[in-house]
């Protein structure tokens, strides 16, 4: 990893001083970066895809680790509460199961010990044309997605183009199903921002990010609004090596049932299969007023993942994500699938 | 590796450390040395040195840093450049070397540099040694001894869970951890607290039965 | 060849590939070099041969060999990939030599994928065909090996089994890719992956029971016993009787798989054994530990025909300035080592008992006995301290070197796996494997079997998901690490039964490192077969191909 300046703020204002006022680099991957735990960052940096002059440690500041709320009154988490910390939270996982189990599904417990919600949501993706600093792709200042047309098994079947990686992210389809928003300071002031709005495709902003944070901007909150879903959620993960793999699909799935056991509302959202947590407004409609037996499960399958368009090697993500939608749906509807 | 020694380092190697702080922390230590009340004063001049030391910290630094790190029980001073992290720190840079946690992919996929940080597992190839300052380290040289094995230790001997052994120092650290947590664990939960750590020699039952033995022996007995 | 094939009931046509693999050892190749000028240096070696390292460095170095000592203390595994000091041993050298200081120079992970060697992938284009009654009568394979600029290796076909008429052609097919090394048991996995596919195609389109079909085409009994063994352990009256049978998402199936492999032992080691007269023992030898039990069972050895503890016996190994020893491959290490720790135990035991007999009222050496740390003959017993009080000052020592008859090869090794699939996500769970292998005589049973479940774990990553992705326009590697190439975790382990093929009655050492390796590939392949009715004949068989596997069916239905 190159070397960078390495600096702890104590404050929230100083930390996005500090990555304001980096020295500045015209290569956007050399720009300064707010490190949490780490558990991405020092993986980019180590393969030389992000070369940060300067390097802002945030766990030097206070307060950023809490979580506050409940499920009546909504929750708030701090950036820089661990994953660990989430699966783990008594109130969470009464009040917002799918967001646990979602946390629980990342990588080990030796990276959800150290790596944050903050970090887990503007983490970079893992295509392995992106991984490999040899292939100068579209994300890394290229010309060409290297995927379209090559080894793109775990490539984006949705909304692809002119980029095709798939958002690597567990928390963020189930926190975009929650509702939730992110608090972000600026140097230039704060802002909140919806989560669904705040992933961006490639094609919409610039190919090389996955957000819309600017460079001085931090994560210092993700928000989830009390819902009537928001007990019935839950996050399904298809890997290809149970142990440690990111999903080849994943489907975040939360449902609010009236008394005769209808939908009232439900929210289904996909991961591992679009460059940003993929909602399936088409799917939730359908579902409403249904009750949730094989018919309606199999009908929002298949409008969760119309419009797909499957690049040479990953067809196979259509069934896939058809069987986990059902799956899911079935299990936040307490059903078998 | 990425290290220091990287040829594609962009770093000045010969810029000083901070002049400030230094002055400052000796400034400290003096005034601490004079007083007539020691111990309030000495409490006093920690949280003082420590709150210089933040002050310090938010000044942006390339220059090496002298940290010191809690390395299973011993305060274990250490100089080294911000991007080295906990397992280089820990390898390459003390003296005498811990060299129980082994560099594999340094990538966080394989678990060979698992160490305990603040008493949970962690992969030390992904924390920054300055990270580390502040918190306890404990390698699996500091969960027992060839002389006095821990209980996990030596059922790992006893079960023959380890072939080449490169992997083991993971294990046992993640597998000690665990029993802490969870003294009475089944095999389906053995096998989840070990899914981060991998063996190419193909340890994994005589793992799973070594974990389970040691928490049948009572693994906090011995510690 | 085409007259043969119009005498068979059932022809089947199929194509099977295997990706290169990684050793994927845990242990990078590297070395620290320790020259500091002058006349010797010492070399820190992650090896499989102690003594594939003097002369390599000499040579980079310019010095003469005998004034380079190697040191093997522990290596963090090899599994053929480690001979000689490497591209990586010679730039520590000439580094060491420039700096006139040490150098510790190991690879990176990313290095280790692309220039340490790999097992050679493999293409191979069979047509078969058998009677009614399933006799295999005519066999045609066309084998490509895929040794990037290396000749890459695989086990010619129709492998352990004979057909009337068959004919095979092995091509190597070369690459602007790193070349292939020996991995554990090369070319052999890859030879049984195909030719145990194949078998069970045919015994399923001829409709016999696939273990039945086997028999029928394997001349020598010890497959027949052991493939019965295997069969009663893993139960594989329970199977799935159609293919792809069963009701709901999890379907279970079994499959087996066969192997053999040579092994056996050389005249290529030389130890000592010195016993002290504090009583202390000490064995040397120059060979190294690959974490496959060389240090136990050398100790256990001689500790066993000098009657003593384990404790009482020290081994010193893995340094040049000992006695010679062969390099650890082709699973020869435990064939050419033990027979020479034994001879050279029994010289110590005599040359002890020789001054001993005095003391035990005249009796012959060899009447001697040794247990217990005791000595006795002639009626007296001493202890073990007291006997070796009567050693001279130097103590004595037997210098052992290979007796032939302790040695053998030759053996057979059977896999039986079962598996879940699910058939609507294509993910495959191992449920269960048993490996029956013959080993001539067991020096440790628990590493041996041991051995056997790395076998049956290596297999299992072969089978469900390793192997090198390449870019075909850029020629570049994309998971040149352990997060793209995935081997098999804690929770991919199904429960194994290691099981020591007993009845083999031979009193001669056999390793079992490679052949614990061979089989399983084709038991699990055949499994997921048996369980879900895709064949998938390309490896890994992730869970992208069964479900393209499946749709195809349907769409075919
Ligand atoms: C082997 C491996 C397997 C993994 N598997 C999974 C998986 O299955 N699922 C999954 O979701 N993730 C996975 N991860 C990614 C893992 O790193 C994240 O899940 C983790 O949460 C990242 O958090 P962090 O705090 O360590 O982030 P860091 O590494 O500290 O930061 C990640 C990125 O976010 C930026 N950042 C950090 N905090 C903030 C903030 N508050 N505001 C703005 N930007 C910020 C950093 O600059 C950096 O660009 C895996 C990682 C590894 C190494
Ligand atoms: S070396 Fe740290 S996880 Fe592999
Ligand atoms: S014992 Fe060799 S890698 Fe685990």
């Amino acid at each position: 990893m190159k070397a960078f300046e390495w600096v702890s703020p104590a404050s929230v204002e100083e930390a996005v001083g500090l990555l304001k006022s980096a020295p500045t680099s015209r290569e956007m991957d050399e720009a300064a970066r707010p490190l949490a735990g780490g558990q991405d960052l020092l993986t980019t940096m180590k393969d030389y895809l992000t070369r940060p002059v300067r390097v802002v440690n945030l766990k030097s500041i206070r307060g950023l680790d809490k979580i506050e709320g409940d499920g009546r009154k909504g929750l708030r988490v701090g950036a820089l509460v661990t994953l660990a910390q989430v699966e783990e939270h008594a109130v969470i996982r009464r009040d917002f199961p799918g967001l646990a189990e979602a946390a629980h599904s990342v990588a080990t417990q030796q990276i959800r010990n150290l790596g944050t919600v903050g970090g887990n949501l503007c983490q970079r993706p893992r295509c392995w044309y992106y991984r490999l600093e040899e292939a100068v792709c579209i994300k890394k200042g290229g010309s060409e997605c290297f995927a379209a047309t090559g080894e793109n098994k775990y490539n984006a079947i949705l909304g692809g183009g002119p980029s095709w990686i798939v958002h690597p992210s567990d928390l963020a389809p189930m926190l975009v199903a929650l509702g939730a928003s992110v608090n972000v300071a600026g140097a230039d002031g704060r802002r909140t921002i919806l989560l669904e709005k705040f992933f961006t495709l490639p094609n919409e902003g610039s190919v090389r990010r996955e957000n819309v944070l600017q460079n001085d901007e931090i994560i210092t909150e993700v928000s989830v609004p009390a819902s009537p879903f928001a007990a019935r959620s839950t996050y399904l993960k298809f890997k290809e090596r149970e142990s440690l793999d990111f999903a080849l699909s994943s489907v975040a799935a939360a449902v609010e049932l009236g008394a005769d056991k209808r939908v009232r509302q439900a929210r289904l959202v996909l991961g591992g299969v679009a460059p940003v947590p993929w909602r399936v407004p088409k799917a939730e409609e359908f579902l409403k007023g249904k009750t949730l037996d094989a018919e309606a499960l199999a009908g929002a399958a298949r409008l969760a993942l119309e419009g797909a368009e499957p690049l040479s090697k990953n067809a196979y993500k259509v069934p896939l994500t058809q069987t986990l939608v059902r799956r899911a749906l079935a299990k936040a509807g307490g059903v078998s699938a | 590796m990425a290290d220091e020694h990287d040829p594609k380092s962009s770093t000045k190697r010969e810029s000083p450390p901070d002049p400030s702080r230094r002055r400052f922390l000796k400034g400290v230590g003096i005034a601490g040395a004079g007083a007539a009340l020691a111990d309030h004063l000495a409490q006093t001049a920690e949280a003082e040195a420590k709150a210089a030391q933040a002050e310090a910290a938010k000044v942006p630094t390339s220059a090496a840093l002298n940290l010191t790190l809690d390395v299973n029980g011993r305060r274990r001073p250490v100089s080294v450049e911000p991007r080295t992290t906990l397992l280089n720190a820990l390898r390459n840079h003390l003296e005498p070397a811990v060299t129980g946690p082994k560099l594999v992919c340094d990538q966080g996929t394989c678990g060979a540099c698992t160490v305990l940080l603040d008493g949970k597992p962690v992969y030390s190839c992904l924390v920054l040694a300055a990270d580390a300052a502040g918190k306890k380290v404990t390698t699996v040289e500091g969960l027992g001894t060839p002389e006095a094995p821990s209980a996990v230790q030596a059922a790992f001997v006893e079960q023959d869970a380890l072939m080449c052994g490169f992997c083991t120092p993971g294990f046992v650290t993640t597998v000690s951890a665990y029993l802490k947590k969870n003294p009475n664990p089944t095999l389906a939960e053995v096998r989840e607290a070990c899914k981060g750590n991998f063996c190419r020699c193909g340890t994994y039952p005589r793992v799973f039965e070594a974990a389970l033995a040691a928490a049948k022996k009572g693994v906090m007995s011995d510690e | 060849m085409a007259a043969a094939f119009k005498e068979c009931d059932a022809v089947v046509e199929a194509e099977y590939r295997s990706p290169i693999l990684h050793h994927s050892s845990l242990e990078t190749h590297g070395n620290v070099v320790d020259y500091r000028g002058g006349e010797e240096a010492t070399v820190y070696a992650s090896t499989q041969g102690t003594f594939t390292i003097p002369g390599d460095a000499a040579h980079e170095l310019g010095l003469k060999e005998s004034a380079v000592r190697a040191v093997v203390e522990h290596m963090g595994g090899g599994f053929g990939s480690k001979f000689g000091i490497g591209v990586e041993g010679m730039l520590a050298c000439q580094l060491s030599k420039q700096a006139k200081a040490p150098v510790h120079l190991m690879l990176t992970r990313k290095d280790e994928f692309l220039l340490a060697g790999n097992r050679s992938g493999s293409w191979q284009k069979f047509k078969a065909g058998v009677r009614r009654d399933g006799t295999l009568v005519a066999l045609h394979a066309t084998q490509y090996q895929l040794g990037g600029l290396g000749d890459g290796s695989q086990a010619g076909q129709p492998y352990i089994y004979a057909a009337a008429n068959a004919y095979r052609e092995r091509i190597s097919v070369h690459t602007h890719e790193d070349a292939s090394r020996a991995m554990r048991a090369p070319g052999h996995p890859q030879a049984s992956f195909a030719i145990e596919s194949l078998m069970d195609e045919l015994a399923y389109k001829i409709g016999i029971d696939p273990v039945e079909f086997r028999k029928k085409n394997l001349k020598d009994a010890v497959y027949h016993r052991q493939l019965d063994r295997g069969a009663r352990e893993i139960g594989w009256e329970r199977r799935n009787k159609t293919p792809g049978g069963g009701t709901g998402p999890l379907r279970r199936g079994m499959g087996c798989g066969i192997g053999t492999w040579g092994g056996g032992g050389n005249d290529e080691c030389k130890v000592d054994v010195t016993v002290a007269r504090d009583g202390s023992v000490v064995v040397a030898v120059g060979t190294q530990d690959l974490g496959t039990g060389t240090r136990t069972y050398t100790r256990a050895i001689v500790a066993e025909e000098l009657g003593l503890g384990m404790k009482d016996v020290a081994e010193r190994i893995g340094d040049s300035r000992l006695g010679q020893a062969n390099s650890s491959g082709g699973s020869t290490t435990a064939a050419s080592l033990a027979p020479s720790v034994k001879d050279a135990a029994v010289k110590a035991r005599l040359a002890v008992a020789e001054r001993l007999s005095p003391l035990l009222g005249g009796a012959k050496p060899e009447e001697i006995t040794f247990t217990n740390a005791a000595v006795s003959g002639g009626g007296k017993t001493l202890s073990w301290k007291q006997a070796c009080a009567a050693l001279p000052a130097a103590g004595v020592t037997g210098h052992g070197v290979w007796v032939s008859s302790l040695a053998d090869r030759g053996v057979h090794g059977v896999c039986f796996a079962e598996v879940e699939v699910d058939v609507e996500t294509g993910h495959v769970k191992p449920i269960k494997m048993v490996h029956v292998q013959d080993i001539g005589l067991p020096l440790n049973r628990l590493a041996d079997e041991s051995q056997m479940n790395g076998g049956m774990i290596q297999s299992l990553g072969m089978a469900l998901w390793e192997g090198r992705v390449m870019d075909a326009k850029l020629g570049l590697q994309l998971n040149a690490g352990f997060g793209d190439y995935k081997l098999p975790g804690a929770l991919e382990m199904p429960e194994f039964v290691p099981l020591i093929d007993d009845e083999d009655k031979r009193e001669a050492v056999i390793g079992v490192g490679e052949p614990s390796i061979i089989p399983a590939v084709g038991a699990v392949v055949n499994a997921v077969y048996n369980a879900c009715g895709v064949r998938v004949r390309e490896l890994p068989i992730t869970p992208d191909k069964i479900l393209m596997g499946l749709m195809s069916e349907r769409r075919g239905a």
